[in-house]
């Protein structure tokens, strides 16, 4: 059984750039996405969502339009800007230097002598 | 297909129109995804819904994504309500102050008005209460006015007597003021004319039992005041009540403080049939190249207080500082309990706990000041508190170390809770120590610029910690436990 944890504060909106990195996505869409690739692990609320992404476009890291997905249903899809880009790169950079920086401390071992 | 590229500033209705559009195709979306995952349509549903969460929530959410900065301060109602009564009562604080401060009329009891007198010195921008002398004499002069005119200050002298010597307060006056002023008299006389300057003292109740023990011999003992040997004349009764607490009274002596220059507090008693409003302000001719100004004083039966004191009634006194204290205790609770995780550890924040700590203190200051005054009075070596030099130091050193306590308590990683407590101890004792302070040490013009300060402060802190508490608080729990159930995840 898998072990669910909710997600580190701040880790969503850098989830939801890379995610939209990829390729044009609606909401549910988004979700599906980070539901699968960590295996269930992350435990997104899907509500939160919607306030995380109207916050980046207002930002300017992502943009909006209607469109109609693979299903047929009529969705909002949500694009990486420019901005978003640049942004993702950068908090790219952040989070591997913080989840590194963690590993080695926690790769630490007792001194044997 | 056309692109929103621009996002709304403000939270229009077509937005959240938009939204709710934008909802029902999630849902529309995430039951054809469980129904493809063999569950049937009602079950589909239900997990669709319960997965998203409350719409209520996440249309509130959104719209707070798009509400400018200073709307938090009207989001946050519960803080801000705090906030405006603590403002509210600093404010009604100050208006107390400044109509009491010579601008209400009162009259004494035999209805004619006292006048404090202000008089602005050449390169003074202010009139001031403090004035010298010479004042006195030339108001003396204008019998057309007056009819009675008396002049007084305070001075830390060493006494000693039948007694072990220490530091007090002593009040000098006019020789006439007792008179004028109707100080009862319970052994003994007051001063005559023709002891202006003279070594003769009364005593007031207070010294009189300290020193005394109430015994009616205590009238013509020697007591000596800085040097010189003073023989008590009489007693001042209990009624009378200084505007500082002092030991002794004694007669100015006119020659020397014209000399010296010294500052007094002029006070006027107008004749019968003039009426202030007829002489706003009284020219003396540009004596000692002053003007004078006159306005009516207060709390005159008899000459104590030169500005009174709000809440002087007891039981107002004490509604005014439970609901300062409760709005105090709320403004560390309230952000607690409504953003259980934001943890305020962020320099604003701590800049804002000592605004709002400062604050309240200054504003509690002249509302608790009579009863810290009356505290620290039974509490000192000396009944009447004169020499406080070294308290005031004592506690001025307190106040620093309750705030370094304030500030590391902020900066600890406490549970809210008992963030919160410990916050409200040290904010509650540095407010109790600056009014000490502020008895003390403002007077007049200061203490309404202390208040006016205070209140400005207030409204700064309060902005600092909506904008932090918001900051830190996520927009929707999504702890496991929290209020939004999270449906099963289907197979």
């Amino acid at each position: 059984m898998t072990r669910r944890m909710p997600l580190l504060r701040g880790t969503l909106d850098l989830l939801i750039l890379k995610t939209l990195s990829l390729a044009p996505n609606h909401g549910f869409g988004i979700v599906r996405i980070l539901d699968e690739s960590t295996e269930g692990v992350f435990f997104v609320e899907e509500g939160s969502l919607y306030p995380a992404l109207h916050r980046l476009q207002k930002k300017g890291l992502v943009q909006s339009t209607w469109g109609v997905s693979e299903a047929g249903r009529r969705a909002k899809f949500y694009e990486l800007t420019k901005p978003g880009l640049d942004a993702l790169r950068a908090e790219t950079d952040d989070w591997s230097l913080v989840s590194a920086s963690v590993a080695k401390v926690l790769a630490l071992r007792p001194d044997p002598a | 297909m056309s692109v929103d590229s621009s996002a709304p500033r403000e939270p229009s209705t077509e937005h959240l129109q938009e939204l709710d559009e934008e909802l029902r195709a999630h849902l529309e979306l995430a039951q054809d995804f469980y129904r493809a995952r063999g569950l049937d349509n009602e079950t589909a549903e239900r997990v669709a819904r319960e997965r998203l969460g409350d719409p209520a929530r996440i249309r509130d959410a959104v719209r707070r994504v798009y509400l400018p900065r200073w709307a938090i301060l009207i989001r946050g109602g519960g803080r801000t309500v705090v906030a405006a009564a603590v403002i509210a009562l600093l404010v009604a604080n100050l208006a107390v102050l400044w109509a009491l401060h010579g601008r209400a009329p009162r009259t004494v009891a035999d209805g004619q008005p006292w006048l404090t007198v202000w008089s602005q010195p050449d390169g003074q921008t202010r009139p001031s209460t403090l004035s010298t002398y010479s004042v006195y004499d030339r108001l003396g002069e204008r019998v057309d006015l007056f009819s009675a005119v008396s002049a007084s200050r305070y001075e830390t002298r060493a006494v000693g007597g039948p007694f072990p010597a220490e530091r007090i307060r002593l009040k000098y006056v006019s020789v006439e003021a007792p008179r004028l002023l109707g100080w009862p008299i319970v052994e003994g006389r007051r001063f005559r004319v023709d002891e202006e300057g003279a070594p003769v003292v009364l005593l007031t109740d207070a010294s009189w039992e300290r020193w005394f023990d109430r015994a009616p011999s205590a009238v013509g003992s020697s007591i000596d005041v800085a040097g010189t040997t003073h023989r008590v004349v009489g007693v001042v009764g209990r009624s009378v009540d200084f505007f500082y607490p002092s030991g002794l009274v004694v007669p100015l002596d006119g020659a020397a403080e014209r000399a010296a220059g010294a500052r007094l507090l002029v006070t006027a008693r107008l004749r019968d049939r003039v009426r202030l409003s007829a002489h706003p302000s009284i020219d003396l001719e540009g004596a000692d190249g002053r003007s004078l100004l006159a306005s009516p004083t207060l709390e005159f039966t008899p000459l104590s207080h030169t500005f009174a004191r709000p809440f002087a009634s007891g039981a107002w006194r004490l509604v005014a500082v439970l609901a300062l204290l409760a709005a105090s205790a709320l403004s560390f609770v309230w952000p607690a309990r409504a953003h259980p995780d934001a943890r305020p550890s962020r320099p604003a924040s701590r800049a804002s706990a000592l605004l709002f700590t400062g604050g309240v203190g200054v504003g509690l200051a002249p509302i608790l000041a009579p009863w810290v005054g009356d505290a620290v009075a039974g509490a000192s070596t000396s009944a009447f508190a004169i020499a406080v030099d070294a308290p005031v130091i004592a506690t001025a050193a307190l106040a620093v170390v309750c705030l370094v306590g304030l500030i590391e308590t902020s900066r600890a990683n406490l549970t809210p809770r008992v963030r919160s407590a410990l916050g409200l101890g040290l904010q509650l004792t540095t407010a109790a120590i600056v009014l000490v302070l502020a008895e003390e040490a403002t007077s007049g013009h200061v203490a309404w610029a202390l208040l006016a300060a205070a209140s400005i402060l207030l409204l700064i802190e309060h902005a600092a910690a909506c904008w932090t508490v918001t900051r830190l608080s996520r927009p929707l729990d999504t702890r496991p436990g929290s209020t939004v159930r999270h449906a099963p995840r289907p197979r």
